[in-house]
């Protein structure tokens, strides 16, 4: 009997002790991984905010980018309206664009890609703000339109003038209007330059050096009397840059960005088939070739080159 | 040496004047050192040195290249001992640094004090003192016959007119330029420099800065400014604007309206950088409209890396570069809104839908003056 109770109390202490063994090892194994748990999220912790930072900064992109995009869409719906070609060019510059910050912001990796993606949203933002400019005035110049036609419409009706003109046919009568100014190109003849000196009375053509201007001369050919656009003078020098007189030159817009023009003829200073004449007084006059290009809407309608000796 | 001396010694050693050597300053590759002319001009905030190099196109063009423009600020019309010290150290050390930096003969320097401390004096009856600078000037320059001509409004407006606007232009073009605390100008009327049609308006750059900033209560907000600053100017400017353009007759009697001071400036070197290498550039009221909107909007795309981006020619992009961080640094973006807020103000009056005017900004209207004065003097 005695050592039926030894033998109870031995393989319950057996017992104890393996329990024991089994939940130190438990706790052990735990332990032990937790650890490695915590170092591994402290691991990831150190790298965290580089990764926030950038995905902060991929968001914040990604935003001005939406919006952007959101806008260039506006624009194109406008478009869209207005049928015009120049657009259909500045959509596919602009598609392609858009293309790449995509795929810049698509892309998880380096920095070099963020700012990439900046400058080309950037980029993407100029383009956005010269298409609105450019809608902004084809919508003032269609208002001014409008009011015209309504003033003649007025006119007309206090002269009795029968049958009423519908709203729709306003439209249709001021998208006749513009109509001319698009397809007509206007060509220039008679182009000259000479450097001259002495006043207006005396003026004689004379040597680069003796020069104290420089005067030009054209004809303009297929102007409409409803034409209501500049011609802008680019003079080149022989150096390639542009002669600038302060009062005269300035900067005009062109389907390849602004340039600058030397002089300026308003619309109202241009008279078909008759000459038109600038002189320009730069600081300095140079020996070698001369251009002369005559700009219009952003086009170039007439060339010449004159060697100033 | 005594404190304003050291003063106008520290501007012209940064400058790269090398006073202190009696080194000669070099000049752009174009500038001929026969053609330079200097003129300093005491005013009320401090003593200013402008150097101009006058082309052979200069009387008849209106052109001529700013080439040095330094300043110091004394404040004369305290007068106080310590300002009139001051202000004759000042002048005495920008006379000398022309004189030695820049090698220009003492019979091309000109030397006056200006309309608002000529005011200034008789309003506190303290013209003595302009009396006493000139006289210790003199002396301390050793030149007992050296002119210090002391020039009224009329007169300064006049100068100015006639050194920047060209000869052709001279009678048909309004001139107005926008200060920091006041709007002034004028034209000449009847085919007549004598006779100046002068235009004044209490309202400059600063004092609509000021008023936006008074009432934006406590919302630095671009947007906030922007509502409260079109409050401000439609409030009195706007009242004042029109009463003044109406009174001066300029609509009728001009074709050209050109801007000068430093918001007419600013507008032009970010709205124009391709323009940066010249001093006078056209613009029409829809540009300036749009630029208006872009400041509010698009001020993040202002950079000077984005503005000259289209720019080939790199000492031209350099050159534009330059001055739009010079532009930023002056103005931030809620002075250039205010400035340029009471331009558009201003160009709205002229902008006529039958009779189309012409619209001119000038960058270097602070010096136009002494081209004038030189001309003038030379003729007499």
């Amino acid at each position: 009997m005695r050592k039926n109770n030894y033998d109870a109390l031995l393989f319950t202490s057996i017992a104890i002790l393996i329990v024991s063994a089994v939940l130190l090892a438990i706790t052990g194994y735990s332990l032990y991984f937790r650890h490695r748990g915590e170092a591994t999220i402290i691991q990831k912790a150190a790298s965290g905010p580089e990764v926030a930072t950038k995905d902060w900064v991929r968001d914040s992109l990604q935003q001005v980018y939406n919006n952007t995009v959101k806008t260039i869409d506006q624009q194109f719906t406008l478009a869209a309206q207005n049928a015009s070609g120049q657009s259909d060019t500045a959509y596919m510059e602009m598609s392609q664009l858009k293309k790449e910050i995509a795929d810049l912001l698509r892309d998880q990796g380096s920095e070099k890609n963020l700012l990439a993606a900046r400058e080309k949203i950037e980029e993407l933002q100029l383009k956005v703000v010269k298409l609105q400019q450019g809608y902004s005035s084809i919508e003032s110049e269609n208002r001014k339109l409008q009011k015209l036609l309504e003033r003649l419409m007025a006119t007309a009706n206090n002269s009795s003038v029968s049958g009423a003109i519908s709203s729709q046919t306003a439209i249709k009568v001021t998208e006749k209007s513009t109509t001319p100014e698009k397809t007509i190109n206007p060509s220039v003849a008679g182009l000259y330059l000479f450097a001259v000196a002495g006043d207006k009375n005396s003026e004689k053509e004379t040597s680069a050096e003796d020069a104290e201007k420089i005067v030009g001369s054209f004809t303009i050919k297929n102007w409409p009397s409803s034409m209501r656009s500049d011609i802008m003078i680019v003079l080149l020098q022989p150096d390639g840059r542009v002669v600038k007189t302060a009062w005269d030159s300035g900067s005009f817009e062109t389907p390849n960005g602004r340039k600058v023009y030397s002089i300026k003829l308003n619309a109202e200073q241009v008279s078909p088939e008759k000459p038109l004449n600038f002189t320009l007084t730069p600081e300095h006059i140079y020996k070698g070739t001369y251009i002369m290009q005559l700009w219009h809407k952003g086009n170039i309608i007439g060339r010449l080159s004159r060697t100033m000796t | 040496m005594n404190k304003p001396l050291l003063k106008a010694l520290y501007i012209f050693i940064f400058s790269g004047l090398s006073w202190g050597t009696y080194a000669q300053q070099s000049l752009p590759p174009k500038i001929k050192r026969n053609s330079l002319y200097a003129g300093i001009d005491v005013g009320s905030k401090g003593v200013k040195l402008s150097i101009i190099s006058m082309g052979k196109n200069a009387a008849s063009t209106g052109q001529f290249t700013a080439v040095k423009d330094s300043s110091v600020n004394t404040d004369f019309i305290s007068f106080t001992p310590a300002s009139f010290h001051e202000t004759l150290g000042a002048l005495t050390g920008l006379y000398n640094a022309a004189l030695t930096g820049y090698d220009i003969p003492a019979g091309r320097i000109f030397t006056v004090v200006s309309s608002g401390v000529k005011g200034q004096a008789e309003k506190e009856n303290k013209s003595d003192w302009i009396i006493k600078l000139s006289d210790s000037f003199r002396l301390a320059v050793n030149e007992p016959g050296r002119v210090v001509d002391v020039i009224d409004v009329t007169e300064e407006a006049r100068l100015s007119h006639l050194g920047i606007v060209p000869e052709v232009r001279r009678y048909n073009t309004f001139l107005i330029d926008i200060g920091s605390g006041n709007t002034k100008g004028g034209y000449f009327k009847d085919g007549n420099t004598s006779n100046m049609k002068l235009f004044n308006l209490s309202w400059g750059t600063k004092t609509i800065t000021n008023a936006t900033n008074k009432r934006i209560d406590g919302n630095e907000s671009i947007g906030n400014y922007e509502k409260q600053l079109a409050r401000v100017l439609a409030g009195d400017p706007e009242t004042e604007i029109i009463y003044a353009v109406n009174e001066s007759g300029a609509y009728n009697m001009n074709d050209n309206f050109a801007f000068s001071g430093g918001i007419s400036w600013s507008v032009a070197t970010l709205l124009y950088p391709e323009m940066a290498d010249n001093a006078v550039v056209p613009f029409t009221y829809k540009e300036l409209e749009d630029f208006n909107e872009r400041l509010t909007n698009l001020y993040n795309l202002m950079s000077p890396s984005i503005l000259t981006r289209d720019i080939k020619d790199e000492e031209l992009k350099q050159e534009a570069m330059t001055e739009i961080s010079r532009v930023q640094k002056v103005f931030d973006q809620k002075a250039l809104m205010a400035g340029t807020g009471l331009l558009l103000k201003i160009v709205r009056q002229f902008e006529g839908t039958l009779d189309k005017k012409k619209f001119f900004l000038v960058k270097n209207g602070q010096v136009g003056w002494i081209s004038a004065y030189v001309n003038q003097t030379l003729r007499k």
